[in-house]
């Protein structure tokens, strides 16, 4: 799972960093879609060179037969030269003679290979090739019987419109997925080096490392699904670029394969392609999900998700380890909670005030959160719910329940604050602030009102992440690192794979995908930024940090240490403020802020 | 504003149960999980701080027990929140208890503790002090802790080995012979004139503290030298053994002697002080190996060490055995009722510290450290890595009873001798005669028993 990260990371870090980067290695390929394409229609042939606008840097392709790279590139040249006979050529079907029609190919084009000879490549025909290649290698892993240049299937590239955005693993009569994924141990020298017996050997003596097919200047042949993990890659950020300039025809055939790559994966890696890919087509069809999804059912899953891993716990605990200290000497403390939800930061909350020392404040709550489609007074429930609490552990309590659609509705004088030498205010937004982003003056509204409750901290928990630029893949690229890691996470969270809370929990990252990745304007809500941005627009606004504590820090740690179950999870410190994440990933932060002096004297 | 639907505005727990039927069935689903008491009405309903506090222990404690993460983080941060370490008694109780349900937990092997503890460079692990004879000396002297059982003992053995020339001492003490020096003070000024004086001691290997800073060699050296000054012959022997076989050699070296030394006119002293409860007792199952027990002259695999111990010990027909230790009972294999009983026990030595040790001083830290590796002995440890297994008197009384030991009376010599010693302490402490025994209370809670015992 770690190493299918890596690769996730590797990979994608490279496409994202510099979009327009193509190693020419890569190119070409599409002479191999041609070795198979040969008895498919001339329009196949066409399909095939549209599928383009495909990045891969070289270290990805050091595990391609070499000679077929040399082959390739020579294609590729030849193909952006005009040399179009190629495509056309009579491909040989007896895979017996692989070999000698590669080496004739290379003499006739007698191109030598020349590493990046092509770094810009953006027009849809020159990209041709690669996610066909890739569809090739990864298919070519779940099986592998029959040979590989069988013509028993109709599978066609440009697929039927209108099916599911990925159809389901055919592999078994998937001409493809006869392929084998092949893989050189070393740099091409002799000419003659990849023979049909090495390609197509069977997965078994494939999937060993280092085994040695007949010809000792054969290269190495090897399965490795995680191969197959950076074509799956590298095949969402085709789909995502194929979006992102409108192709929809060829971001549909990629879409559908995804399913099938990400069919060939496990784990972690699987499920999140799997969002990713849905989120794709949701929005290359125009399908999009239902918004106003009951929320209490989103409720439910974030309960899921609060108990499967840490991030929820560490947001409540961080973010109550300030408040409480805010509180430290208050008789009359009010929460302002931006989304109230189950209410489950605040039983712990309250027990501590309960017990502190020199005995409990009066504690108010008011709790946010969205209408009910079926009207049910969910907030009073949680309200009643926590009243009881606060009944047996002797505080006094009081709670009101605003429902609003958006915080940015919400009005401070609706929320009867009282004085300051009366009651100390705490705001508290979990995971709430971002989807104000959508809404255009949402987030000056709602800081301006926050400024007129007056409260003596705002405790903010929002994703480290960026999913709010502009640029749509560079949004897709980030959202896909970020939601690897968070799957990752959960798949290392100690919870047994059945699990009802580890399935929920995925489904309520996946719905945030899929508002990331498929969801534009107003319904495009989760618009997660990083803490460098919330910071200059908090303090711009008017507000200081406030610095969480090394006890906070310590807590923190100690409780994820008890009971995360991975030792993958790091708590670390950010300018005052406390970051969560998986292995070096920060994936949520927590931070705290006060009104900036001079707006607390004037108020005061 | 007409966005809104605002919901009353009266606090809720004055709101009767309403719209129950439209509760849908996953929130119920969820309302079993959460939190304790959220929102069953028992559990916290006294109020009491320490009561409370208590209370969230043992919820954690369960919490743990039953590996319900989420349970105990919660617990765990509250108690974080509301136990500091420098807070008052019951805080610092309750944090010593926090910590040793951490350590716990973090034994339970779900948590990679180590490392990530490591690296929040929180520390666990508690700071015993090693002290020198001095800083132990000053340490007993300070609280009736010990005193008592000191003064009460000697009292009783004195009277005991009245006419004997020559006194055979065991000393089973967790306090390092820190006894033997008055005890040794008051025989040189005994009317007949001195004895000889053996003192024997089980050179237990592993420390429990407090932990002294010198071999068993070196204390002999100089509680030979302090008796020389008082004309006193010493012979000072030290036996390894260990608690976890229940003394076996040191038993085994005594009666070597017995069987040489009965018929002369040597008195045997057997003093056993806040020591006998590192026995192994029944509740430590199964019982070490029972093809290898430790006792040569008696197989009898039914029986706990303890019991076995007491046996041997009174088949050594001894002069007197003189028995001190904790009333508590800090042996059952229930986490929660040993949670609930080392609790209830333990504010003791904590609220008592403020009597005698400036906040911040180093004896303070030592004295504290000391219970709370008690703490984490009961709390956090199991099988034979538990030791701190006290019983109270009812259950030694039984036990010595069972082992043809009768009880003798301390003297009016002895009750005077501990009331004046407790009149040097702090008014909280008293003295309790319960038929033959002393009870020494603190604020009217049994704190630890005397007894003293003849062969019946």
């Amino acid at each position: 799972m770690k190493r299918d990260h890596r690769e996730i990371s590797g990979a994608t870090d490279y496409s994202s960093g510099s979009g327009s980067r193509v190693d020419s290695s890569s190119l070409g390929n599409s002479i191999k879609g041609k070795l198979w394409e040969e008895d498919q229609d001339a329009g196949g042939m066409d399909e095939l060179l549209a599928v383009l606008g495909y990045k891969v840097r070289s270290s990805d392709m050091a595990n391609v037969a070499q000679k077929l790279e040399m082959l390739e590139m020579v294609m590729g040249t030849a193909q952006e030269d005009g040399i179009s006979h190629l495509s056309s050529d009579t491909v040989h079907r007896n895979p017996s003679d692989l070999s000698g029609w590669v080496q004739s190919m290379l003499t006739e084009l007698n191109g030598p290979p020349t590493p990046n000879l092509d770094p810009v490549l953006t027009t849809s025909d020159s990209n041709s090739s690669n996610p066909r290649h890739q569809r090739q290698q990864n298919q070519s892993q779940s099986q592998s019987q029959s040979p590989v240049f069988n013509d028993d299937s109709e599978y066609d590239l440009r697929a039927i419109p209108g099916v599911a955005a990925y159809p389901p693993p055919k592999s078994d009569s998937d001409p493809e997925s006869t392929r084998k994924r092949v893989k050189t141990s070393m740099s091409s020298s002799g000419s003659d080096g990849y023979g049909p017996d090495s390609c197509f050997s069977s997965p078994q003596e494939n999937g060993i490392p280092g085994a040695v097919t007949e010809s000792s200047t054969r290269p190495i042949v090897l399965v490795d699904s995680q191969e197959t993990g950076v074509r799956l890659v590298h095949t969402l950020m085709a789909c995502a670029e194929a979006v992102q300039q409108d192709n929809l025809k060829l971001a549909d055939a990629l879409v559908k394969h995804i399913g099938l790559l990400a069919a060939s994966q496990t784990g972690a890696m699987r499920k999140v392609a799997t969002y990713f890919a849905e989120a794709l087509a949701r929005r290359i069809y125009r399908i999009f999900p239902q918004d106003s999804l009951d929320p209490s059912y989103t409720d439910i899953l974030q309960m899921h998700f609060y108990e499967t891993c840490p991030y929820l716990k560490f947001a409540h605990f961080t973010a109550n380890q300030a408040i409480l200290e805010a509180f430290a000497t208050a008789n009359r403390v009010h929460v302002i909670d931006f989304g109230l939800k189950q209410g489950m930061q605040w039983p712990a909350l309250m027990q501590a005030l309960a017990l502190r020392p020199g005995g409990p404040p009066a504690f108010r709550l008011t709790g946010i959160g969205p209408p009910q489609p079926d009207n049910t007074d969910a907030l009073q429930q949680v309200g009643w719910k926590l009243a009881q609490l606060a009944e047996t552990i002797g505080i006094e309590f009081e709670f009101r329940g605003f429902v609003t659609n958006s915080l940015a509705d919400l009005e401070p004088e609706m929320l009867d604050i009282r004085p300051p030498e009366v009651e100390v205010v705490a705001v508290n937004s979990v995971f709430e602030l971002h989807r104000l982003l959508a809404r255009p003056g949402g987030i000056e509204k709602v800081v301006s009102s926050i400024k007129a409750m007056k409260p003596k901290i705002l405790t903010v928990v929002e994703q480290e992440a960026n999913h709010n630029g502009p640029d749509f893949l560079a949004r897709f690229t980030e959202a896909l690192h970020y939601y690897s890691s968070l799957f990752d996470s959960l798949e290392g969270s100690g919870v047994a794979p059945p699990s009802q809370d580890l399935a929920m929990s995925e489904l309520y990252l996946g719905r945030q995908i899929c508002n990331v990745v498929a969801c534009e304007g107003m319904d495009r809500v989760e618009r997660h930024e990083p803490l460098t941005q919330w910071m200059s627009r908090m303090e711009t606004a008017g507000f200081s940090p406030v610095h969480l504590g090394s006890n906070a820090y310590k807590q923190a740690s100690m409780l994820l240490a008890l009971f995360a179950g991975g030792d993958g999870y790091r708590v670390e410190e950010n300018n005052g403020c406390l970051m969560l994440g998986w292995h070096t990933r920060p994936l949520i932060t927590t931070s705290a802020w006060r009104l900036a002096t001079a707006e607390t004297g004037a108020m005061s | 504003m007409m966005q809104f639907t605002e919901t009353p505005s009266r606090p809720l727990h004055q709101i009767t149960p309403f719209s129950i039927p439209t509760m849908n069935t996953t929130n119920q689903v969820h309302q079993a999980r959460s939190w304790p008491g959220f929102p069953t009405a028992k559990g916290l309903a006294s109020f009491g701080d320490a009561n409370c506090m208590e209370q969230l222990l043992v919820h954690c404690a369960n919490a743990i027990e039953s590996n319900d993460a989420t349970l105990a983080q919660q617990i765990l941060w509250v108690l974080n929140n509301i136990a500091p370490p420098d807070g008052d008694s019951n805080q610092r109780l309750t944090c010593a208890f926090l910590r040793a349900l951490i350590v716990r937990a973090a034994r339970s092997g779900t948590c990679k503790m180590l490392a990530a503890m490591a690296s929040a460079r929180c520390n666990l692990s508690i700071d015993t002090h090693t002290f020198s004879v001095i800083e132990l000396a000053n340490y007993v002297d300070l609280t009736p802790w010990h005193r008592f059982g000191f003064t009460a003992a000697n009292a009783a053995i004195l009277e005991a080995v009245e006419g004997y020339s020559v006194i055979h001492i065991v000393d089973l003490s967790s306090t390092h012979c820190m006894q033997i020096p008055t005890l040794i003070d008051a025989i040189a000024n005994r009317l007949e004139g001195p004895p000889m004086v053996k003192l024997t001691v089980p050179g237990v290997s592993k420390d429990l503290p407090p932990m002294l800073d010198l071999t068993y060699e070196e204390l002999g050296s100089k509680l030979v030298n302090f008796a020389r000054s008082r004309n006193v012959m010493l012979e000072f022997r030290v036996v390894p053994s260990t608690h976890a076989d229940g003394f076996a050699s040191l038993i085994d070296q005594l009666r070597l002697q017995h069987l040489v030394y009965a018929e002369t006119s040597e008195a045997l002293v057997i003093n056993c002080h806040m020591m006998l409860h590192y026995i192994p007792e029944e509740t430590l199952s199964p019982l070490p190996n029972a093809n290898s027990m430790p006792y040569t002259f008696e197989q009898s695999p039914n029986q706990s060490l303890r019991t076995m111990f007491l046996k041997a010990l009174r088949g050594l027909n001894p002069t007197i055995v003189v028995l001190v230790d904790e009333d508590a009972d800090l042996t059952s294999n229930n986490l929660v009722c040993r949670l609930r009983s080392a609790f209830n026990y333990l504010w003791i030595p904590y609220d008592t510290v403020d009597t005698f040790l400036p906040k911040g001083s180093k004896q303070r830290q030592w004295y504290e450290a000391d219970i709370c590796w008690k703490i984490e002995n009961v709390i956090a440890h199991e099988g034979l890595q538990r030791v701190e297994r006290v019983e109270p008197k009812s259950r030694w009384v039984q036990r010595m009873r069972n082992a043809e030991f009768r009880g003798a009376s301390f003297g009016e010599e002895a009750v005077s001798e501990v009331k004046t010693m407790l009149d040097e302490h702090a008014a909280g402490w008293g003295l309790k005669k319960e038929e033959d025994d002393l009870v020494l209370t603190w604020k009217g809670h049994n704190v630890a028993f005397a007894t003293a015992w003849l062969p019946a």
